[in-house]
């Protein structure tokens, strides 16, 4: 009787400390993942999640090369933007890690207009890591201004319904885009 | 059971140390290499929380310049929905102090949900641009 009451105790306290454990896992290994607008061709460095981590923390402008005639610019968006473990400042305010980036809005802003230059409207994400996500206007007006990008990531919630505009819940990213004009391409 | 023990506990530690070994050396102030803006009562001792309301009356903004180094800066409050900056309540482009705050009346923020947008320069580099997070006006 006295052996089997032990045995209970055993089990109870086991359960507790295994449970104890994989929660603790689970905290240590919490990372907040946000999506970020990178440059073409910089893949290599967002496809690695320590290095797009560490090159997200920086505000790096994005420059656009475009080509005469052109009617439209792509920004190109990573889900490896920016990643945040629970320790570091910021962690709990940011949208939860464990979801997976459901809609992305991008608007393009000049200093020189009230009005944005432009802006997408939400756009499912591309199964690969990277989806480029073009956005119409007179480009000529804009060669080399400075410009501001702003991207709005959905997290989780309805994968047919785009979040609301004002959702708070929607993480931001925000960016200076430069574009000018590609000088390898003749001029036609 | 003893074995299953040992293995979880080996394996917590690794991932605790795999983190510390992958993580930037900065990180745990990373977020401070770049200015913010700061609570309602303090620009610099912790990050606004996304969702924090501006109230009915005027609403002071606070801002940080961390350890960014940033010498020139510019504030805009951007309207989420819209996408247009307020044209009354912002910081216009000036050389930055460690906190530098400003306030807006009532009138000068309409109801809705706004993005809290920095644009600054550092010696040498930029502009760059930094938003994270969202005030309300009920």
């Amino acid at each position: 009787m006295q052996h089997s009451s032990s045995s209970s105790r055993h089990k109870v306290w086991s359960l507790l400390r295994y449970t104890s454990l994989g929660l603790l896992l689970i905290i240590v290994s919490a990372c907040h993942r946000a999506a970020n607008l990178i440059p073409a061709g910089y893949e290599g460095v967002f496809n690695d999640q320590a290095q797009a981590s560490t090159a997200a923390r920086v505000d790096y402008p994005v420059l656009v090369t475009v080509g005469p005639g052109d009617k439209y610019i792509t920004f190109r968006v990573t889900k490896n933007g920016v990643r945040t473990w629970f320790w570091e400042d910021g962690y709990w305010e940011l949208p939860s890690g464990w979801k997976p980036f459901t809609w992305y809005r991008i608007g393009l802003l000049s200093d020189e207009e009230q009005k944005p230059i432009c802006i997408t409207k939400w756009t499912r994400p591309d199964p690969d890591d990277v989806t480029e996500i073009p956005c119409e206007f007179n480009i000529n007006a804009y060669l080399s201004k400075t410009l501001v990008a702003l991207l709005f990531f959905g997290v989780g919630g309805d994968e047919k319904n785009p979040p609301a505009d004002n959702d708070l819940t929607n993480g931001v990213v925000s960016r200076i885009y430069y574009i000018i004009p590609n000088p390898l391409i003749p001029k036609s | 059971m003893k074995a299953g023990s040992y293995f979880l506990i080996t394996t917590l530690m690794a991932v605790v140390v795999t983190l510390f070994l992958t993580a930037n050396p900065d990180s745990a102030s990373a977020s401070d290499t770049m200015p913010h803006y700061g609570t309602t009562t303090s620009a610099c001792s912790n990050h606004m929380a996304s969702g924090t309301h501006t109230g009915a009356g005027p609403f002071t903004f606070r801002l940080c310049k961390a350890l960014s180094n940033a010498n020139y800066w510019k504030a805009q409050l951007i309207n989420v929905q819209t996408l247009v900056p307020l044209t009354n309540c912002g910081l216009p482009n000036e050389a930055t102090q460690n906190q530098r705050d400003f306030t807006c009346t009532a009138i000068q923020i309409p109801a809705g949900t706004y993005l809290a947008s920095i644009t600054y320069t550092v010696p040498g580099g930029g502009p760059y641009a930094h938003a994270h997070f969202y005030y309300i006006k009920p």
